[in-house]
């Protein structure tokens, strides 16, 4: 992750190197800067061990006992990873998630990118137009979004009112049908496009003018240079939002939250991986399980990022190295 | 409804830094509650009426947040051994909360519910011959209707004091709804779908003469449960209740049921509930009683309290906790201040003393409830430890039938399984 963001940050570095050059009138001044470092470390380190580290361990521990919160937790050893795996609910609630982050990330990507290109050329208010897009992503995590979403796909919402005006009649309630709710919350998981599309912003800034130049003398056409300029020295960033971007879909609990009212449904078409572990932990009182669900969730996630850094290697061009 | 004055804010600010402690014989206890921000005006007022009759022990109470999250909240206060002294809890916990070992035993204070409590209540708040909590309020189950819709399809209902028992049954219903539904056009329909709703289906058990629980286990068999699906299936099917759809969309606030979106007049509720209704309606609503069970069943009435207080086990002032308890809830004085928040006062002292003070749509409430006081047979006392995921489970099942999901066998398999997984 190092070198495409020293690729991408040029004039960041030049400030660094002054900011540098700068301190370096201070350098008589060294002793005891070594504990004065710590000293001013020292909070955050408390905070890693109290607050990440700590818990981290508690919850392994945990994670192989019965614990219903309210009576001291009992060894159970493994038992909870292995019945996770008979637990019928527990996979619908794996499947849900794989659907959800298989569907999102991609297409969210994808709009993100096409977007940032778009606002990346010369058009009049761009700056309106980025503040705009990038709005969505400010809101949609919000509980006040997900009752919105409730509203636009339910039997007489927006949409439905919509498609009304082009005859379309007897249309289902997309939010409580088993069939489509799963993917109104793609679509909505869509639409906060905002982040990934700043991202892709400040990496197309970063592509040198020269190269396009370059490639128009050549007689590349739009489509060229958009698959031999912009595609392979955007790789790093489309690399960094696919890592993110997997790893906030797998943990997204809020919009199916709100919009089932905790349940996850209609019939567990909505129960995502975080909401099956917060009603097991907080509503069967089974925390136990709950944390060996989120162990799992851990490795999951691991798993993936595992495979996104080693496919990587196959993709991802950066530009210092491949000159 | 009356309302209380100033000092709120104060109480309010106490409130939030509260905790127990005792200074000079004097004993500070700590309290807790969920609701709107009537609800917790009332719960200071309570507290503030107490502190000022029994000025040995001094009670703050903290509002509870948002409803969503509060049971949630409890548990991992209790957890983290920072719950409060006095605790709200649904009636569905109380019986984790005592298998727990962290419901106070009130008995053990010398607490007692008089005769001017209702029996119902007193079963309900009564686990293994030990009082476990006070009851907040007595409340009964109500078929709220929409008398306009009801009127548009020429039906007109007769008051719940003049129904008769099997002029009013599920057939009945079943009989009414489907009408309803052809009568009303198109996306009307008769009644919400309540095949998926808990309390509907513990009074059609009820009926058959058993209870939805039996000691730890289920006290019905698969047929009743089977007979209770098939009887929902074919209302849908007749248009009599809405599609699966519409009733999915009923899963957060009563804002969105079919009853005040206009989609069909029949909603299972409490009688309390119909205060808050109205104002989201503009045709007028009315109350029936569930309907009942075919001639010659049990009737399966009986006054509940939605909302239980219990001691906090672990309480550092056990005795104070139990004497403040015993006080909030019996004293009429004290516990008149509650007025008719989670329904009819549970003390027929306190009910006595709060009726002049109350509106008619509120006295009709109080009404409805003594009705079905005098109807009630013996309550099913509270659901065993384990059975808070059944109600979900048992919507799930429905669902899955109505969405034609899975077979009514297979979503009555399913129900007995998540049952023996729960109750153990």
């Amino acid at each position: 992750m190092r070198r495409p963001i020293a690729t991408l940050t040029r004039d960041r570095a030049r400030s660094v190197e002054r900011t540098a050059v700068s301190r370096g009138r201070f350098r008589g001044r060294t002793l005891g800067e070594g504990t004065t470092a710590y000293l001013f470390l020292l909070p955050w380190f408390l905070g890693l061990v109290g607050l990440t580290l700590g818990p981290m361990v508690a919850s392994l521990y945990i994670s192989l006992t019965n614990f219903s919160l309210l009576s001291a937790p009992q060894w159970t050893g493994l038992t909870n990873y292995t019945q996770l795996f008979a637990d019928p609910r527990y996979l619908q609630s794996l499947k849900v998630t794989f659907i959800y982050v298989f569907l999102s990330v991609p297409l969210k990507l994808a709009l993100a990118l096409l977007v940032a290109m778009i606002l990346n050329t010369k058009v009049r208010g761009r700056g309106f137009y980025r503040a705009a897009f990038y709005l969505p992503s400010l809101l949609a995590g919000s509980v006040a979004i997900a009752v919105l979403w409730r509203e636009i796909f339910s039997d007489n919402g927006l949409l439905n009112q919509v498609l009304g005006l082009f005859g379309l009649k007897n249309l289902p309630s997309w939010i409580s049908t088993p069939h489509y709710a799963l993917y109104t919350l793609v679509v909505l998981a869509v639409w906060e496009f905002g982040t990934p599309m700043i991202i892709f912003l400040a990496g197309l800034q970063q592509i040198p003018r020269d190269l396009y130049e370059a490639a128009a003398v050549d007689g590349a056409g739009r489509l060229h240079r958009l698959r031999n300029v912009t595609l392979p020295l955007l790789t790093p960033i489309i690399f960094f939002n696919l890592v993110m971007q997997i790893i906030g879909s797998f943990k997204t609990f809020t919009p199916a939250y709100i919009i089932s009212g905790g349940t996850g449904g209609p019939n567990d078409s909505t129960l995502f991986y975080t909401l099956y572990l917060y009603v097991q932990g907080f509503t069967q009182f089974r925390m136990g399980y709950a944390t060996a669900m989120a162990w799992v969730l851990m490795v999951i996630i691991a798993i993936f990022t595992a495979i996104n850094f080693f496919g990587a290697k196959y993709w991802v061009y950066y530009e210092d190295k491949g000159s | 409804m009356f309302r209380t004055g100033g000092g709120l804010a104060a109480a309010y600010f106490l409130g939030a830094c509260g905790g127990g402690g005792s200074s000079g014989g004097k004993v500070s206890i700590s309290m807790t509650g969920v609701g709107s921000a009537e609800s917790y005006r009332r719960y200071n007022a309570q507290v503030k009426a107490f502190d000022a009759k029994y000025p040995k022990i001094t009670v703050k109470f903290e509002p509870g947040g948002s409803g969503a999250n509060y049971g949630d909240k409890i548990t991992t206060e209790i957890s983290g051994g920072s719950a409060p002294d006095i605790i709200a809890v649904g009636a569905g916990q109380l019986s984790e909360f005592v298998n727990r070992g962290v419901a106070l035993d009130l008995s053990q204070y010398g607490v007692k519910l008089g005769a001017d409590f209702n029996k119902n209540l007193i079963e309900e708040v009564t686990i293994d011959g030990k009082v476990r909590a006070m009851p907040q309020g007595a409340n009964a189950k109500m078929l709220v209707y929409d008398t306009v819709l009801l009127a548009k399809a020429g039906i007109k209902l007769p008051d719940y004091t003049k129904m008769a028992d099997e002029d009013w049954t599920w057939d009945t219903f079943a009989k009414i709804t489907t009408e309803l539904g052809k009568s009303l056009g198109k996306n009307i329909y008769g009644t919400e779908d309540a095949g998926g709703n808990s309390d509907a289906f513990e009074t059609f058990i009820r009926q058959r003469g058993m209870n939805v629980y039996k000691g730890n286990g289920l006290g019905f068999g698969k047929s009743d449960l089977s007979d209770w699906f098939d009887y929902w299936n074919k209302l849908r099917k007749s248009g009599g209740a809405v599609t699966p759809d519409i009733q999915a969309q009923y899963q957060s606030g009563v804002e969105t049921s079919p009853l005040i979106r206009g989609k069909a007049p029949f909603l299972f509720q409490y009688a309390d509930r119909i205060l808050g209704d109205q104002p989201l309606i503009k045709h007028k609503l009315s109350r029936l009683t569930y309907p009942n069970g075919p001639k010659g069943s049990t009737r399966a009435d009986y006054l509940t309290s939605t909302t239980l207080t219990m001691g906090n086990g672990r309480t550092k002032h056990p005795e104070q906790v139990a004497e403040a308890l015993n006080k909030l809830y019996s004293d009429p004085a004290v516990a008149v201040k509650f007025g008719v928040e989670t329904g009819a006062p549970a003390s027929e002292r306190t009910l006595r003393k709060l009726r002049p003070m109350l509106d008619a749509d509120t006295r009709a409430v109080l009404d409805y409830v003594e009705f079905i006081g005098k109807r009630a047979t013996k309550a099913p006392g509270v659901p065993p430890p384990g059975a808070s995921g059944l109600p979900d489970s048992l919507l799930r099942a429905n669902t899955a039938v109505a969405f034609g999901q899975k077979s009514i066998k297979d979503a009555v398999d399913g129900y007995f399984s998540d049952a023996k997984s729960a109750l153990g």
